[in-house]
This record gives C-alpha cells, structure tokens and sequence, in this order.
C-alpha cells in the first residue's frame, strides 16, 4: 500500500523519521513508540534506512598519511596568486559599493529598530492623536518628528518588499541567467535575506503577524537565492530557478509580496495595519 | 594551537598557521569531494581549490559555525563546479559511457548493476538534482556527521529549517535511488 507523502497514521511525519534516522529527532521517544506500534511506518523508516545505505555503499578511498603534507606543499606555491582583495561589488540598477549598502543596511537596522514601536503604535494609537499632539505647542516639534519617521519607517518595510517583489519578478519572467548575472542576484538576495529577517523581527515584536508571515513565506526563497552555487550550467540553472518558481506561483508570494507593498505605499491603508 | 587561533593568523598572514589547517582538515575535505566527484584525482584537484578559496575568504569566516563545517561547505562547492565542468566535457564526448538508463530493466549480471561504483554515480547524480542548499546541508550531514546546530550555523538557517533541508534531500535521494534499492532487495532476497 502506497503511503501518504509526509505523513502516517501514526501522526509521525517523514521529516520526524528522517530526523530520527540521524538522532536529531525532537522527541525520539515518541518516534520509538510509534515505530513500535506501526508495521507501515517501520517500512517506511527501513525504506529511508536503505537508502542512507545506498548513498553510502561506495567505500571512500583511504588517502596516504603523508597526504596533509602533499596537499600542503601543492597549494603552498600557488598562495601569492590567491591573495587579493576582497572584491567590491555592485548591484543591479545601482553603482554604489558593497560596503556602501552594507552601511545602508546597518542604517537600516537602526530605522528598523523603531518598526516595532510604529507597529505597536498603529495598534494601540488612533490616528486621531496625531493632530491632537501637532497642536500642543510643547510638544510640536517632537510630534512632527514622529510622524515623519513613521514616513521613514514605512518607506523602509516599502522599499524592502518592492525590491523583493522585484527580485520574484526577474524569477517569474526571467530564467535565462549568465555567470555574472547569476552572482549579482546572489548578492541581491543576501542584502534583501539580511533587511527581511530585520523586518521580520520588528513585525514579530509588534504582533503583526500577517506582515510577519508574508516575510517568514519569503526567507526560504531568499536563502535559496542567496545559496545558489556559483558555476551553475545554464540547465542546472534553469531547473532550480524553475522549481523556485514553481514555489513562488505555488503560495502566491509575488502577488502577497506586491498588495502588501501597495497598502503600505497608501496612506489610509497603511494606517489600518 | 587552537582551531580559531590558528583561522586567525591565517587570517594575519601566519602560513605556517594555514598550513596546520591544510594538513588537519584534507583528508576531510577529501572524504566529502569524493562522495560529490568518484574519482580520486578530481577530488584531490577539487580539495586544493577548496582550500585556496578558503585562504581567499578567511576575513569572512566569522567562526559562528566550525572551521571544518565552513570549509566542507566551500568544498562541496568546488566539488560540484568541478563535476559540472566534467560532465559537460563527458556529455558533449562520444567516448563518454552511460549509466544504464533502466536499471530495472533484464540483466542477465544483475550484480554489475549493483556494483558499488554504479551506485555510487546514481548517488552523485541525484545529488546533482538538489538544491544547493539540500545538497550542502545532507553531504555536511550525511558525510561528515556535522550536527544540526553546526550546519545551521554555517547555511544561516534556523534548526527546523537545517532539518527540512536535510529531509527534503533525503526524500529526492529515495526517489532517485529507488530503481536500484528494489534490485539489491530483490538480488538479497
């Protein structure tokens, strides 16, 4: 009898008995347990156990004792070559260096600080008392400030997922990549992997969980992006790019990317957060 | 000398230092290039250019994860371009021989199918069809028992996440594999 995919009568998935299989499993005791109780689920353990088998039937030839000492005096002439400096690199559609967006980022992360106390104000802060703060004489200065790093602070979670929405745009519409092409979007996707788990974190703080969830959605599909092996053939490019894609059509990640991006470019909509 | 003492006068230049690290971590690095290449010499070709990447990118390993873990990491990389490159080479070469396209199908020497060495290249060609990260995170896993934290810390992604990882490798390795685990159970039985 062909199983479930990903899961059994015994409410023990897959992902538990493969992470068992590797004694990494959350509850190993319970897995036992359900391995005891279930003749399907013990197949299916011994089927992912014969497969580790498999994998590992080939026996890995022994190197020499010497061979630390070989190795050493091969690489040791060719090190002048390899030192140099790390590489500046540039983005797509910008001219700045690494290290200028680098600081850009850790500017941001300082702005980003400030998200959750936004958050958490639209929350639990009419928008009524805005103006009510612009007309105390004291305290104008300070009320006009908020308000404008609240702008600030919106167009920073903005921009954030419009160059993401960007990012699924060239994935959705573009699969044909060249090396260097290839390794921008890596970078690409590093920068925008290090601003989503900022925002994330802030939205988490602030209890907004339906922004919260759109940028967990999107953080797998970024570290994949931004782990793509470099040296890709065009056909094993393509068939990642192609199965990422399927991923992003799947759960609808561009169009949440992209209505999410439009309610906190309006005003009146980014104010009913 | 301790392993991050030593990553940090590699760092400042000390070669001496590096050298402790070349002669620790190659047979390592050797037993992970192979299990990705199946030959001897490529592997050893691969694991200089590993190391030579390393001592390039020595100011960006920032020690979260273990020296070992990040230099494996780095060679799996190799490994894989490295394979790549000789695959385009053997495809586009009439001398090139083939796998069996159907393991299944009548043999009359089943035990050439399930000769290790076939085996072993059905391995490296499913992992050829995983994602970089599934492929980095089983080999880190599968090869060199690194453990969950450690991969996490080297793929920046959260346990569940290293897991998944693993598991979604692990479930396309059954599938690709399965044509030769039915011969050899068949062959055992």
């Amino acid at each position: 009898m062909k199983r479930q995919p990903d899961r059994n009568t015994n409410e023990i998935s897959d992902l538990e008995l493969v992470s068992h299989l590797y004694g990494d499993a959350d509850d190993p005791e319970a897995v036992e347990a359900a391995l005891e109780r279930s003749d399907e689920l013990r197949r299916a353990f011994e089927e992912f156990h014969r497969t580790l088998e498999l994998v590992d039937s080939e026996p890995v030839p022994t190197r020499p004792s010497d061979y630390g000492l070989n190795l050493w005096q091969e690489i040791e002439s060719r090190l002048d070559d390899a030192e140099r400096p790390a590489p500046i690199l540039t983005f797509p559609g910008s001219k700045r260096s690494e290290r200028i967006r680098w600081f850009g980022l850790a500017a941001a992360a300082v702005v980003l600080l400030g998200v959750g106390f936004w958050l958490g104000r639209l929350q639990t802060v009419p928008p009524v008392e805005v103006p009510q703060l612009v007309e105390n004489q004291g305290g104008e200065l300070s009320a006009l400030s908020s308000r404008a790093r609240e702008l600030l602070l919106v167009a920073e979670l903005s921009d954030h997922l419009g160059r993401s929405e960007r990012l699924l745009m060239e994935l959705a519409n573009d699969i044909d990549r060249n090396p260097t092409e290839a390794e921008l979007e890596r970078v690409w996707a590093t920068e925008l992997l290090v601003s989503n788990r900022l925002c994330r974190r802030a939205a988490e703080s602030a209890g907004q969980t339906r922004i919260a969830r759109l940028l967990t959605e999107l953080e797998p599909l970024l570290l994949e992006l931004a782990h793509a092996d470099s040296g890709l053939s065009t056909d094993q490019t393509n068939a990642e790019r192609i199965e990422l894609r399927r991923r992003v059509d799947e759960r609808g990640l561009l169009l949440k990317v992209r209505v999410t991006g439009r309610r906190l470019e309006t005003p009146t909509l980014s104010d009913s957060l | 000398m301790e392993q991050q003492h030593l990553v940090d006068a590699a760092r400042n230049g000390d070669r001496d230092a590096f050298r402790h690290l070349v002669e620790e971590h190659g047979d390592a690095a050797f037993r992970v290039a192979y299990r990705i290449l199946g030959d001897e010499a490529a592997a050893e070709d691969a694991v200089q250019e590993a190391f030579l990447n390393a001592y390039r990118k020595l100011a960006s390993f920032d020690g979260r994860a273990r020296f070992s873990t990040w230099l494996h990491r780095i060679t799996i990389n190799q490994a894989i371009d490295l394979r790549r490159r000789q695959r385009r080479r053997f495809e586009t070469s009439s001398l090139g021989g083939e796998l069996d396209p159907d393991p299944t199908a009548d043999d009359p020497r089943p035990d050439r199918l399930l000769a290790a060495k076939q085996v072993g290249e059905a391995t490296r060609r499913s992992l050829d069809e995983l994602t970089a990260l599934e492929r980095t995170a089983f080999v880190l896993r599968h090869v060199e028992g690194c453990s969950i934290a450690e991969i996490g810390a080297v793929l920046d992604l959260k346990p569940s996440a290293t897991k998944q990882a693993i598991f979604r490798a692990v479930k396309k390795l059954r599938s690709a594999l399965e044509p030769w685990m039915r011969i050899r159970h068949e062959a055992t039985t």
